[in-house]
């Protein structure tokens, strides 16, 4: 899941980027006002963590211009404003969700996590396709019940494709989801990553249901095309 | 005493009981004063009335030897001089001065509505009545004048009080000192042969009294009316005096009670009395005003506090993520050692910015130390820059001041080194690159005024509006430390109303300045 984090003070961003890093997102980050305005109308971000009051650019004001801007990621608003007016204040501007801080990191991640399902139109937070269930709130999952190891990257990208079962993604855009600007990958990652989950969701009785549609992308489903 | 209530309430009781009480008494002795007079006439009367006779009565009981008097035998008084009594005649006492022949009949002594005693100038009993039954009267004065009948007037008599003998009575009595002329030549008695000349018999000192008891009646009744009366009087009119205090003291009552009802929201409270008296309006808009100051110094603090939590909140939300994220899964030694330098930065972040709040609340108070000493402007100045020094070398801005070494302000250095230091550090910090920041001195009667101007072209007449509002930023940054919070221009403005003056800021052209207003008390 790709997601920019907008924060001007540098140890909470440093931190928020870390954690959702950690927990197998791409993130990019912007210090000021100006900077994350440039990303968010340029970059496809799942959810947009944004602070309110930000240098060059007042956090509602970023948020009006992306919205007017056709901009439909997610945001969750950061503020240390915690009234009734602020709070409704920040959600009338266009944000999906509003934490006060300071907050628990734990509550921050499991608020992303929330607004992803939000993104993808999943409300359970468990998603099955074919024998292999993804726990998204524990990022666990299980093929045929018995629970498989994977690295974060590999969850990322199971998951990203588990959202959009159904659906074929090309692999730039799987890449962008899973990788931020700061990284030099290149896109046959993917296929790499691709490889690798194939490996350790599929056997001889149950292949894996990731298919490769060519010149196209890849998609997930239990029904092969 | 502290009540009002209390006070006036025994202020008028107490003067308004001596009123009462002083009444009675002028209204006593005013009847007892007539009445007395009304008895002393009558028994003057009586005593004119009867004094021929009882005198004549005395030189009859003298002749007869029956009283004791020294003279009543022919003896010659000490001296050598005859007491006269012995030529005196009883029957001759017509013409002259001497009161007409008495000829009432029984004589005065056998009575039984007389009592009177005469007394020779010695204080010897001569004769008293029978109703005095033995006893005697005391004299009531031992220097009474010695007057004839016909110059009996109010100066020679002498009045008291005495005990009627017999009695549990009160009576009235009055003494006189008569003289009686010498009796007159009898007719058809002294032709035939030579009669001595009659000698003046000696003066007699007649006391006589009446009862009194009904007047002591009447006064004793009077008092005891004048008593109850005043005792009724004084209990209504104290009844009168705490209703009409009452009455008087309720719109004190009334205001008292919207003060005790004054809760949280108290500073947002009004106080209105209906029919306030005129003592008490000023009381009331002072007060309404008192209010509506504390109102708006509530808020401001309240604001205060409210962007003072909120700007913690921020440093406290990366301390706690720091923290959280570090200790989410197992690490390595090394990204331990760097959270935990992380969370120093933060701490010492946030302590600089509680230093700074600190300086703000410690130093809104007016400074009443008396710390004040002569301080020279332009050394300040030149201690106030050295800081920035370096930062406006490296952003090539210039500084400049007209202040003069000699130019002297009394007031609290420390303070006022506070002051120009922020000013000329958000000069560097806000200022065009380039650019100059100056220092301009000017002098008043009663006030000295720095003010110091930098370009700055990121800046509006809104940040000018908006300067010194706590937590505010031009540009709504925030880098972390304390001198970014928003607070500095704040504290600079407290510093100088604690100081005595004023902080304005103004953006005008490209430039903006802010000038530092503050008393010179010369």
């Amino acid at each position: 899941m790709r997601i920019l984090v907008v924060e001007d003070y540098a140890p909470l961003r440093n931190a928020v980027v870390q954690a959702l890093r950690e927990d197998g997102c791409s993130v990019d980050e912007a210090s000021d006002g100006v900077e994350g305005s440039f990303a968010a109308q340029h970059g496809n971000y799942d959810v947009i963590v944004l602070d309110i009051m930000l240098p060059g650019l007042d956090g509602l004001e970023l948020l009006k211009r992306l919205r007017s801007s056709g901009g439909d990621s997610h945001v969750l608003l950061l503020t240390a404003r915690d009234t009734v007016d602020d709070r409704v204040d920040g959600l009338n501007s266009g944000a999906d969700d509003y934490l006060v801080k300071p907050f628990a990191m734990e509550e921050l991640l499991a608020r992303v996590r929330a607004l992803l399902r939000r993104e993808y139109t999943k409300k359970n937070p468990v998603i099955t396709v074919g024998q292999i269930s993804i726990d998204t709130s524990d990022h666990r999952v299980c093929v045929g019940g018995e629970p498989v190891e994977l690295t974060a990257r590999e969850y990322s990208l199971l998951e990203y494709l588990a959202m959009r079962t159904g659906e074929v993604i090309s692999r730039t855009e799987i890449w962008e989801h899973l990788y931020d600007d700061r990284s030099s990958a290149s896109s046959n990652v993917v296929d790499v990553y691709i490889g690798y989950l194939r490996k350790k969701l599929g056997s001889t009785d149950a292949p894996c249901p990731i298919h490769t549609r060519r010149g196209e992308g890849y998609m997930m489903t239990v029904d092969p095309p | 005493m502290k009540s009002l209530r209390a006070r006036l309430l025994l202020g008028l009781l107490t003067s308004s009981t001596l009123v009462l009480a002083a009444n009675g008494f002028g209204l006593y002795f005013v009847m007892r004063a007539r009445l007395e007079g009304e008895l002393d006439r009558s028994l003057v009367d009586t005593l004119r009335s009867n004094a021929p006779n009882i005198a004549r009565e005395v030189l009859l009981e003298v002749r007869a030897g029956r009283s004791g008097y020294m003279g009543m035998s022919g003896r010659r008084h000490p001296g050598g001089q005859r007491t006269g009594w012995e030529d005196a005649d009883p029957g001759a006492s017509q013409g002259g001065s001497n009161p007409p022949r008495p000829t009432a009949i029984p004589r005065p002594a056998e009575r039984t509505d007389l009592m009177f005693q005469a007394l020779s100038r010695d204080g010897e009993a001569l004769l008293a009545s029978d109703s005095l039954a033995g006893a005697s009267f005391p004299r009531l004065a031992e220097d009474l004048p010695v007057v004839t009948y016909d110059k009996i007037d109010a100066g020679s008599l002498r009045f008291g009080w005495v005990d009627l003998p017999g009695t549990d009575v009160l009576g009235r009595a009055v003494g006189l000192a008569l003289q009686m002329d010498p009796p007159e030549e009898m007719p058809g008695r002294g032709s035939m042969r030579m009669r001595p000349t009659p000698m003046r018999p000696p003066p007699i000192e007649i006391i006589m009294a009446i009862d009194a008891g009904g007047v002591a009646a009447t006064l004793a009744q009077l008092r005891l009316f004048l008593v109850l009366g005043w005792l009724a009087a004084s209990t209504i009119g104290a009844g009168v005096i705490v209703w009409l205090l009452q009455l008087g003291l309720a719109p004190v009552a009334s205001l008292r009670q919207q003060i005790e009802e004054i809760d949280e929201a108290g500073p947002e409270t009004r106080f209105s009395v209906p029919d306030a008296p005129s003592e008490l309006l000023p009381v009331l808009d002072q007060l309404n005003a008192l209010m509506g100051r504390m109102a708006a110094g509530m808020a401001r603090e309240q604001e205060f506090a409210g962007h003072a939590a909120h700007e913690l909140r921020t440093p406290l939300a990366g301390l706690r993520s720091t923290l959280e994220v570090a200790l989410s899964r197992p690490r390595q030694t090394a990204e331990h050692v760097a959270a935990s330098e992380q969370c120093l930065q933060i701490t010492l972040q946030m302590q600089e910015m509680v230093e700074v709040l600190l300086s703000v609340v410690r130093n809104a108070s007016p400074d009443e130390s008396g710390d004040r000493q002569d301080t020279a402007i332009g050394g300040l100045l030149d201690a106030s820059w050295a800081p920035w020094e370096q930062l406006a070398e490296q952003r090539r801005m210039t500084f400049m001041s007209d202040c003069n070494r000699d130019d002297v302000l009394r007031t609290d250095e420390g303070r006022l080194r506070m002051i120009l230091t922020n000013l000329l550090g958000n000069a560097v910090d806000h200022g065009d690159e380039g650019g100059a920041i100056s220092v301009a001195l000017s002098r008043t009667a009663e006030l000295v005024t720095l003010t110091v101007s930098n370009p700055a072209a990121a800046a509006s007449s809104e940040v000018a509006d908006r300067a010194f509002d706590a937590f505010w930023r031009g540009d709504e940054a925030r880098e972390g430390t304390a001198q970014h919070s928003g607070l500095g221009l704040t504290l600079c403005s407290r510093l100088a109303t604690s100081l005595g003056g004023e902080l304005a800021a103004a953006y005008a052209d490209g430039s903006f300045s802010v000038t530092l207003s503050l008393p010179d008390p010369g």
